[in-house]
């Protein structure tokens, strides 16, 4: 038995509370640990210790306040719910105490996953909603094509005021703009070259 | 259940009764049962509190306390329920949350009306007596330790309260009890050595 775990056992040991064998290997310790005796013997000679002595008169008042006070918030209590049910520093439930700290982090919790499925819920009809779009520009091109007009007539851009996409005609007049289109769709971006067109027509 | 009707009961009775003959008297009259129920633990309740909070008036609170919320546990006259651990664990706590929040729970009488000035007054001489032995070395050497360990050798040595009960009470292992309870005794053993050496 090791230093450490006799220091652990000195309470029991002193106290009687210790069963023969482990009280035999401490006491075996000891007889070979000088400062391990030392401390056991400086704990069974500490003085007993300090009880409040109250004069008869005092202790006499104060239990027969007790009982009348005690009585007075039975009766009180059988109109309301019993006392202590919330307890500073936590929530009582029964013989289980929530720690405030717990219960703050388990409510941010909460509200985190709501909002993360909010947002992704969110990015969901944005995403189908971007879809459908995106295959109706693409009929409408489809559609202009089969009139006739050449494929490379007509280009996908941005609208830079309303962020909406727009067919363009591909050769306009004036500077080409390079520039990237932020899709609607989280997930992809897409080049496009977009023309300086004062009047974008959105097709649908 | 009705009012509680706490009558005077011999002291001497209330203490030696044992809780398996207040269990059986319950079946009875609860309120009866309850009353030595009170009777038995209330000055062991209070002076736990007292000892732990160091302020007579929470204390007292603290004592009805608990009572109150024996008087509505519907197990407490349950066969195997443990009444003394179960009075020191919600006493335990209650003093817990009061020492670590230093939140005042004075307010409770208040609801009931104003305090008398008799309690008042005996609270004053019982803090006075309480700040008295503070001041003398072996209480000023335990005021110095840790809640934890301060409580602990409450229970044993003032409250004598076993081993297996004080594991109950504070609802740790029994082994966790026997290295506490040693360490706050090493503990106290140095704080008075440094004492000394001042």
């Amino acid at each position: 038995m090791n230093c450490w775990r006799v220091q652990n056992l000195i309470a029991p040991f002193l106290d009687d509370e210790l069963p023969t064998p482990e009280s035999e290997a401490v006491a075996e310790h000891l007889e070979e640990c000088p400062p391990c005796r030392d401390v056991i013997e400086g704990c069974a000679a500490l003085p007993d210790f300090p009880r409040v002595e109250l004069d008869a008169d005092v202790e006499s008042t104060l239990w027969s306040e007790f009982d009348r006070c005690l009585a007075s918030r039975i009766a009180h209590s059988l109109t309301e719910p019993p006392p202590g049910e919330v307890a500073a520093g936590g929530l009582m439930h029964g013989d289980l105490r929530v720690p405030r700290t717990f219960a703050a982090a388990a409510a941010a919790m909460v509200v985190m996953l709501v909002g993360w499925n909010w947002m992704t819920y969110e990015r969901l009809d944005r995403l189908e909603a971007s879809i459908e779009e995106r295959d109706a520009l693409i009929v409408a091109l489809q559609d202009r094509v089969a009139e006739g007009a050449p494929a490379d007539a007509f280009a996908l851009g941005t609208d830079p005021e309303t962020s909406l996409e727009v067919l363009l005609p591909a050769h306009a007049p004036g500077p080409m703009v390079l520039g990237s289109t932020r899709m609607p769709n989280p997930y992809r971006t897409t080049n496009y070259r977009v023309a300086a067109n004062p009047s974008p027509t959105l097709i649908r | 259940m009705g009012r509680a009707a706490l009558k005077l009961v011999p002291t001497k009775s209330a203490k030696t009764i044992s809780d398996d003959e207040i269990k059986a008297i319950s079946a009875q009259n609860r309120d009866r049962a309850f009353d030595l129920v009170v009777r038995k633990y209330r000055d062991r309740i209070y002076y736990h509190a007292l000892y732990i909070t160091k302020d007579s008036q929470e204390a007292f609170d603290v004592a009805q306390d608990v009572f109150v919320r024996g008087y509505h546990e519907h197990r407490l006259f349950d066969d195997g329920f443990r009444i003394k651990a179960w009075l020191f664990r919600v006493c335990t706590n209650r003093c817990y949350n009061i020492v670590r929040d230093k939140h005042r729970r004075g307010g409770i009488l208040d609801r009931l009306g104003k305090q008398t000035e008799v309690l008042t007054k005996q609270h004053k001489a019982i803090d006075d007596v309480l700040a008295r032995e503070l001041s003398e070395g072996m209480a000023r050497a335990m005021d110095e330790l840790s809640l934890d360990h301060r409580t602990i050798l409450t229970l044993r040595y003032f409250n004598d309260l076993s081993y297996q009960e004080i594991a109950d009470t504070l609802q740790i292992k029994l082994g966790t009890v026997m290295s506490r309870l040693s360490r706050a005794k090493v503990r106290l053993h140095e704080i008075l050595q440094e004492t000394e050496a001042e």
